[in-house]
């Protein structure tokens, strides 16, 4: 079983994402997280039936 | 998450204090299956580690898989209740920050959560009970130290305190809590951080192969035995509130000053600046200064930390209303009549 893992609340479109995460310096090379989107990982969650990890920093 | 705007606090509630913290649930009912992540005043990191971590979700996988078996016992992990459900609402904080985009100037960050909180709720004379103030206190107010490489397994058990009066040893794995399943320091801290002053808390450890039933008492004032003005929430209410930062005047310094160690003695590290936006300035009004020692308050002589006094002034003074504080300076015993704010 797996989880699906998030890292960030907000949902900042795009681009903006993409700046703000490199502007934080969250690489995440293999894309293995769900960056700054708390309700796309909300809906992921519940469409897999997994846990979901959020992780605050 | 890196920021707290938007952060549903009917569901999200950890320790804002620290630089980083796990929270692993089932979003179809909002059940926790646990927190990660934990902090003393004196260290960072010191409670956290990948193992500890990996063994935590695993954990949280096996209770998900026995959701929804497990929900009941899972039903205290869940937050409690909220005056203001997303940080950005909270009076104190509406209008002064800016939900993050590309950078992250302006942020509504975690830690904003509680000192919003406090600021509101004094401003709306509000209670602020010790819960508020003293939050997501540390197992080893109570004498017990865990193993940060497993989930929630002893590793010492302090001499004459109450967890070893209740019976803990090392090497125990606590399994239970107040009913809860344990998957890390950091729910132990969520079970002490709902408790009551004073409380009584049922544990269930497993020693070798049995399963052993413990009790631990906390008595009254046990939150106090820890500051709380390490945390960054303080910096707001330390400016807002009465306009100093403050330390205890250390042993060795006291003795010129003729101050025995059984009495209060807080030195004024730093009176705010007038630049610091929305700080009382009654500090630098009324002639406080840095190096000035604080040996009396309101008349009353006993020993107090920084977050001994905040909360005093927090709980007992509400915006507008005075503190006496007598001060030497220079061999010379001084009053000051401070307004707080």
């Amino acid at each position: 079983m797996a989880m699906v893992v998030l890292t960030a609340a907000m949902a900042v479109a795009g681009d903006g994402k993409e700046k703000l995460r490199a502007a934080l310096g969250d690489p995440d090379p293999d894309n293995l997280w769900v960056y700054d989107d708390l309700y796309r990982g909300i809906a992921l969650a519940k469409k897999t039936g997994k846990p979901l990890l959020v992780v605050f920093r | 998450v890196v920021q707290a705007w938007g952060i549903d606090l009917t569901r999200f509630q950890f320790d804002n204090g620290q630089s980083w913290a796990a929270f692993i649930l089932n979003v179809v009912d909002g059940t926790v299956y646990g927190r990660y992540g934990s902090r003393s005043e004196f260290d960072a990191s010191k409670h956290n580690s990948l193992e500890g971590f990996k063994k935590a979700l695993r954990e949280a996988l096996r209770l998900h898989s026995e959701y929804p078996g497990c929900k009941s016992a899972l039903k205290g992990k869940k937050s409690l209740k909220v005056n203001w459900r997303f940080p950005q609402f909270i009076p104190e904080n509406k209008g002064k920050y800016r939900q993050l985009t590309t950078d992250r100037r302006g942020c509504l960050c975690c830690h904003c959560v509680q000192s919003g909180d406090i600021l509101s709720r004094r401003n709306l004379r509000m209670p602020i009970d010790d819960s508020r103030l003293w939050v997501f206190p540390m197992p080893d107010l109570l004498g017990l130290g865990f193993d940060r490489t497993e989930m929630a397994t002893v590793r010492t058990v302090a001499p004459g305190s109450e967890a070893e009066e209740a019976g803990f040893q090392k090497g125990d794995r606590l399994i239970t809590m107040a009913g809860q399943p344990i998957i890390s320091i950091a729910d132990v801290q969520w079970i002490l951080h709902t408790l009551r002053d004073p409380a009584r808390v049922r544990a269930t450890v497993r020693r070798g192969d049995a399963t052993v039933d413990l009790e631990l008492e906390l008595p009254k004032g046990w939150r106090r035995r820890s500051g709380f003005a390490w945390r960054r929430a303080t910096w707001p209410l330390r400016q807002k509130i009465l306009g100093l930062v403050l330390e205890v005047l250390p042993s060795k310094e006291r003795k010129p000053l003729g101050l025995e160690d059984v009495v209060l003695a807080l030195r004024i590290k730093n009176v705010t600046p007038p630049n610091v936006k929305g700080s009382n300035q009654d500090a630098n009004a009324i002639g406080l200064r840095k190096g000035d020692v604080i040996i009396g308050v309101d008349g009353k002589r006993k020993p107090m930390n920084e977050s001994d006094l905040l909360a005093y002034v927090i709980q007992n003074r509400p915006p507008g209303r005075k503190v006496v504080f007598s001060v030497l300076r220079g061999g010379k015993r001084l009053r000051f009549v401070l307004t707080v704010k």
